[in-house]
């Protein structure tokens, strides 16, 4: 036995081994999204106050009692989470971590800075400034920081910015860097260490730093693993990979509405093309207007009951739904 | 070259980016060790805590006055964010309960991130002596614990530890010193306090 106490430490430590890190797939999630973290922080006004070194702080404390406590209190009083969000529809159970608590996400209720929107088997939508719709796949874990800021942790994020560009710019963290829109519609899914993102229509930005690593444009898809890249061109805008999003898409009134309003809106919704009969037919869909609800319905279901209400026949094939007749 | 906890929130407030480095690098795998000592079977709720942890620190950085150590600060933050997401789940509820759980305990081994000294000593089985020496080397100060491991674990030299630390082979010989010294007072607090030459 040794009596030696350096050998005894180094023989404890030998004993015990390496310690355990975490997976590198983890410690990459976990890297973007503490400098989503960081960078949101550097972009918050600084709280008006006096300014002490830390090493001078504590010895000072007494002293500073009252004007201290009155910093506090502001500096409290900027860091409080705001409302950056709300949600808006829930498939299913979804939940959100605010703060201390762990609750239910229901539609209608707030999202505040700091929260994070989880979902597990079910799927939650949620609107920034009512003009960006998020939209959350099966287990998808998406941490708001603030109105134009969100950190995709997991799972898979659909964006649609209502084409308008009315909302305000959102950066997208993800492993393989910030993600920025340019009024479109696009999806970003980060599993297991890999970031794809995958663009229905216009363009996004992959940053990385300052600077703009790629542009990914419609019908273009990008996938990021560590420094592999694979690109693929040319996908549809339509079909499976898209679909889930068109679950969670705001109810759309019909009761008198333009017939070419509904079909606009389930073009976009789903990635179809419109092709009209005739001039004549697109012309009239805007004097035809709807009535009745097609809430609760499949896609097949509401172009079924529109088409019987209204008399034109409506027809999709391959990702094109066809007005009238063909 | 390690910055000391008090430059570093001053270079993460400033935007630098090598104080970032720095900090996910030195205390995301700590606090994911912080959190998986207390939930052995749940690495994936490990990693998940220890992130939400550091965006949180990261958010509200310019409330950290700098009156405890910085990873004492994390450890309280992520307490808080265990608290949160797993007071009612079993994964929690069956959470073992730790020596550095103590409140006494707890306080010196914090009071370890300022100072260091001591004796070390014995512990019951294997097993709890490792769990016991890992956790010792996460609170010790940095860069003691990562020193201690080149040295015995990957046997680097002098020379070599120096050349990563950028410092010279003599200020490594002292903090070696030093890091054996505070590693032998977290271990003495952690096992119960018996000697380090007297293994099982």
């Amino acid at each position: 036995m040794s009596t030696d106490p350096d050998r005894s430490i180094e023989t404890l430590i030998r004993l015990a081994g390496e310690r355990e890190m975490p997976s590198d797939e983890a410690t990459a999630r976990a890297r973007a999204a503490a400098e989503g973290s960081w960078r949101s922080m550097l972009h918050q006004p600084r709280p008006r106050r006096l300014r002490v070194p830390l090493a001078i702080a504590a010895t000072l404390a007494l002293a500073l009692a009252v004007p201290g406590w009155y910093a506090l209190n502001q500096r409290e009083a900027t860091q409080a989470p705001v409302v950056v969000a709300r949600v808006v529809a829930v498939d299913g159970i979804a939940r959100m971590a605010s703060g201390r608590a762990l609750g239910l996400a229901r539609p209608d209720s707030e999202v505040m800075s700091g929260d994070t929107l989880q979902t597990g088997e079910g799927r939650a939508a949620a609107t920034i400034g009512d003009a960006l719709s998020l939209r959350l796949d099966h287990d998808t874990r998406l941490r708001f920081q603030g109105p134009d800021r969100v950190t995709l942790l997991q799972g898979s994020l659909y964006v649609d910015s209502g084409g308008l560009g009315l909302g305000p710019p959102l950066t997208i963290s993800t492993p393989a860097g910030d993600v920025r829109h340019i009024g479109t519609q696009f999806q970003v899914r980060v599993v297991a260490g890999t970031t794809a993102i995958r663009v229905r229509e216009g363009r996004v930005a992959l940053r990385r730093g300052e600077a703009i690593a790629h542009t990914v444009a419609a019908g273009d898809a990008l996938e990021v693993r560590g420094s592999e890249e694979r690109w693929q061109h040319g996908l549809p805008s339509f079909g499976a990979e898209w679909e889930w999003s068109a679950t969670l898409a705001p109810a759309l009134t019909i009761e008198d509405r333009p017939m070419a309003e509904f079909l606009a809106w389930m073009a976009r919704e789903h990635g179809w093309q419109l092709h009209f009969s005739d001039e004549s037919l697109q012309r009239r869909a805007q004097e035809i207007h709807l009535h009745g609800s097609v809430e609760g319905l499949d896609a097949p279901g509401m172009l079924t009951r529109v088409a019987l209400v209204t008399g034109v026949p409506l027809t999709l094939d391959a990702g094109v739904l066809w007005v009238g007749a063909r | 070259m390690n910055i000391p906890d008090g430059e570093l929130v001053e270079g993460l407030l400033r935007g630098d980016r090598r104080a970032f480095e720095q900090f996910f690098n030195e205390y995301y795998p700590k606090l994911y060790r912080f959190v998986k000592r207390r939930m052995p079977r749940d690495a994936a709720a490990a990693e998940d805590i220890a992130q939400g942890t550091l965006c949180r620190a990261l958010e509200s950085l310019r409330s950290y006055r700098g009156e405890a150590a910085l990873f004492t600060w994390l450890c309280t933050l992520c307490r808080r964010e265990m608290s949160a997401r797993w007071d009612e789940s079993r994964a929690w509820s069956m959470a073992p309960r730790l020596v550095e759980d103590d409140p006494a305990i707890r306080a010196a081994l914090e009071s370890l991130l300022a100072r260091e000294h001591s004796d070390p000593l014995q512990a019951a089985d294997r097993e709890q002596v490792r769990a016991s020496i890992l956790a010792a080397l996460d609170y010790l100060p940095s860069p003691y614990g990562d020193i201690l491991e080149w040295k015995y674990l990957r046997d680097m030299s002098m020379g070599e530890i120096a050349r990563r630390l950028g410092r010279s082979p003599k200020a490594v010989e002292s903090l070696l010193t030093r890091a054996r010294d505070a590693f032998r007072e977290a271990f003495c607090l952690l096992s119960g306090g018996q000697a380090a030459g007297e293994l099982p």
